[in-house]
């Protein structure tokens, strides 16, 4: 009790360079923490984005393409999949429901989907969570279009307000499909997941829009006006992609198999969940790489505070050797650096923690904005708790590194400094 | 109270012996001073009293009790319960205040805790008593830093705080030499009387020969130390 008493007086009287050290420490936790934070909150997101779905169809490629871009909107297809072979893997029997997808354009830098009734009904994020909307209803006339919670907050669109859609991808410099706008039908409750950031339109109206279109640009001399396109017949020959849900889980391999062996043209097929674990073990390398420069900002705080408890030693000889005088055994003297460092340390880390949550909750509207992560603000997981145990071991670990210094010192020194 | 015999001490195995003493004794309540000039060894006989250090050779004594053999953590145990310190300057911790300063000897050592608790009721009230008798104004020094006191004040405040918990001896290392002569023979005259009032030993060490007829007893380290190599002894 002497030793701790001592130590904290001692820091006391040295509260300046103590703050900075506490600061820095403080700074290295928060950055641990918020790394963690994201970590963990991508991952939940991430495997979130997607449920109850058995199985995704696209043109044959890479599993990680597939999935990035009928999922997560990110890239694009490197082929369509024809009306015709959607249908007939639709109608297999052991296929329960069907979501196709038609991509490629764009509304201000928000990705369309073309789509039906049921991407509504059948569409799970989250554990099973079906989508809600927030306002409206679902798409029903032919240029409705309901808005992600995301773009309708971005853009600052309301119910009933016109939206042109733009060919191809990209916030601006594209053709427009101006003579033929939207309405705002409907605003979907945020899903935290690729949802909240997409226009969706019905497949007839990408069809509808793309009319007059052929090879990527407009057909010169061709105009279909919009009331005119509703009396045609719009079905369309090709999709970018489709979600499957079978009738019971146990077929997935069959079908899966069956689609990849379908031989009107090359498809492939993935189980969701092995392709996000698949997509997530690539996505490890940059979490093991956040994770080492976070442990190296920690060790670095650690060691910025063993180096200023070893370059005040210097001055303190004299403070130990009075302490020897009146009894303090060697082991005592490192005893109260220990100390020092698990002081600082420790006051370290309850900033670092106040720092961190209050970032959070500046950084949490600014990151749900820009990169559709929704950060949630929890109190600290078992696992924040442990990091942050081993935090408090390695600062008592790298306050040996002064106390052994002073254990030889003192010894050295014995009552009266010797210079 | 002190025996030294055959003593025979060296900072190092293949250095020449820094102190080499046939015998020293010191009675019980004895005030001896030990005089000797620069390097001539008077602090390692401080570290070998206080047990810091123990001799190659011979035997050092406190209280019927062989220091020389004793476990380090035994003789820093010791030495917090029977032994009481004063320097020539730096005594006191600059983040303590001046109570806990005087107290300081109390948290690393029970024996010394439960006598000023037996003789004032609580270590504080102890070390406030010291410092009174020492003629040390608590109520106006109290609040301030101690580096804040003057040499002198220092000085009494160290001398307090060795008497706490009344050790049988009190070592003091050139105390006087950073006080100017008014305060010097002040401080002496306090010194005297409190280590009288606590029945304690004096050993006190200088340079300054003006100072010894005050003593029981004067030792010159040069009479009785017979190693010759003594530059940098201290």
């Amino acid at each position: 009790m002497a030793i701790l008493s001592l130590s904290a007086k001692s820091l006391l009287n040295r509260r300046a360079t103590a703050a900075l050290t506490i600061f820095t420490i403080a700074i290295s936790v928060a950055l641990v923490l918020g790394v963690e934070k994201v970590r963990t909150e991508a991952k939940a997101s991430f495997a979130n984005t997607i449920s109850g779905t058995d199985l995704i169809v696209g043109a044959r490629s890479g599993s990680t393409q597939l999935l990035l871009y009928s999922v997560f909107r990110i890239g694009n297809a490197t082929n369509n999949v024809s009306w015709r072979s959607y249908q007939k893997i639709a109608d297999h029997p052991e296929v329960a429901w069907t979501i196709p997808m038609s991509l490629g354009d764009s509304h201000r830098g928000f990705r369309v989907l073309g789509t039906t009734q049921a991407y509504f009904e059948h569409y799970r994020f989250g554990g099973k969570r079906q989508l809600a909307l927030e306002q409206g209803e679902r798409f029903d006339d032919l240029f409705d279009a309901v808005l992600g919670a995301d773009v309708a907050r971005t853009l600052g669109y309301q119910l009933d307000d016109p939206i042109v859609v733009a060919h191809g991808l990209g916030r601006e410099g594209f053709s427009q499909h101006d003579d033929k706008p939207f309405r705002v039908a409907g605003i979907l409750a945020k899903t935290g997941t690729p949802v909240d950031r997409t226009v969706h339109v019905s497949l007839e109206a990408i069809e509808a829009i793309h009319i007059d279109w052929r090879s990527g640009s407009k057909v010169p001399g061709l105009t279909v006006s919009a009331d005119e396109v509703r009396e045609m017949e719009l079905r369309p020959t090709q999709i970018t992609a489709f979600l499957v849900g079978l009738n019971s889980r146990l077929g997935a391999f069959r079908v899966q198999r069956f689609v990849n062996e379908y031989r009107g043209e090359p498809l492939l097929a993935i189980l969701p969940g092995v392709a996000l674990a698949e997509l997530w073990a690539l996505m490890g390398t940059a979490e093991t790489a956040l994770a080492a420069i976070s442990i190296c900002v920690v060790a670095a705080g650690l060691l910025g505070m063993a180096t200023m408890l070893l370059a005040g030693l210097s001055e303190r000889r004299r403070e130990m050797a009075i302490l020897r005088s009146v009894g303090a055994r060697p082991a005592h003297v490192a005893g109260m650096l220990v100390a020092e460092s698990v002081f600082l340390t420790a006051a370290g880390i309850v900033v670092g923690v106040i720092l961190a949550y209050g970032a959070l909750l500046i950084a949490q509207p600014i990151v749900d904005a820009r990169f559709g992560l929704f950060l949630s603000i929890s109190a600290p997981s078992s696992r924040d708790l442990t990091v942050l145990a081993a935090i408090l071991v390695a600062g008592a670990i790298a306050g040996l590194i002064p106390a052994i210094q002073a254990y030889r010192r003192s010894l050295a020194d014995g009552l009266v400094v010797r210079n | 109270m002190i025996e030294l015999s055959d003593l025979l001490f060296r900072w190092r195995a293949d250095d020449p012996p820094i102190l080499d003493i046939a015998g020293l004794g010191v009675e019980q309540g004895e005030r001896l001073f030990v005089k000797g000039p620069s390097g001539s060894g008077k602090t390692t006989l401080l570290n070998l009293l206080g047990g810091v250090v123990t001799p190659q050779r011979g035997s050092v004594s406190l209280l019927d009790t062989e220091m020389s053999t004793m476990s380090g953590a035994r003789r820093d145990a010791f030495r917090a319960d029977h032994v009481g310190f004063i320097f020539q300057m730096f005594n006191l911790v600059p983040y303590l205040n001046l109570v806990d300063n005087v107290a300081l000897p109390c948290r690393f050592s029970t024996v010394r805790r439960e006598r000023a608790i037996e003789r004032s009721g609580s270590v504080e009230d102890e070390a406030i008593r010291l410092m009174r008798q020492m003629t040390l104004d608590i109520a106006a020094l109290g609040g301030r830093a101690v580096a804040q006191l003057s040499m002198g004040q220092q000085q009494r405040a160290a001398a307090a705080r060795s008497l706490i918990g009344a050790p049988e001896l009190i070592i003091a290392d050139e105390p006087t030499s950073s006080l100017d002569a008014e305060s010097r023979g002040a401080f002496l005259d306090l010194l005297f009387a409190e280590v009288a009032a606590a029945g304690a030993t004096l050993v006190f060490v200088s340079h300054d020969a003006s100072l010894e007829a005050a003593f029981d007893r004067v030792v010159a380290l040069s009479d009785i130390n017979r190693a010759d190599a003594q530059i940098g002894a201290d």
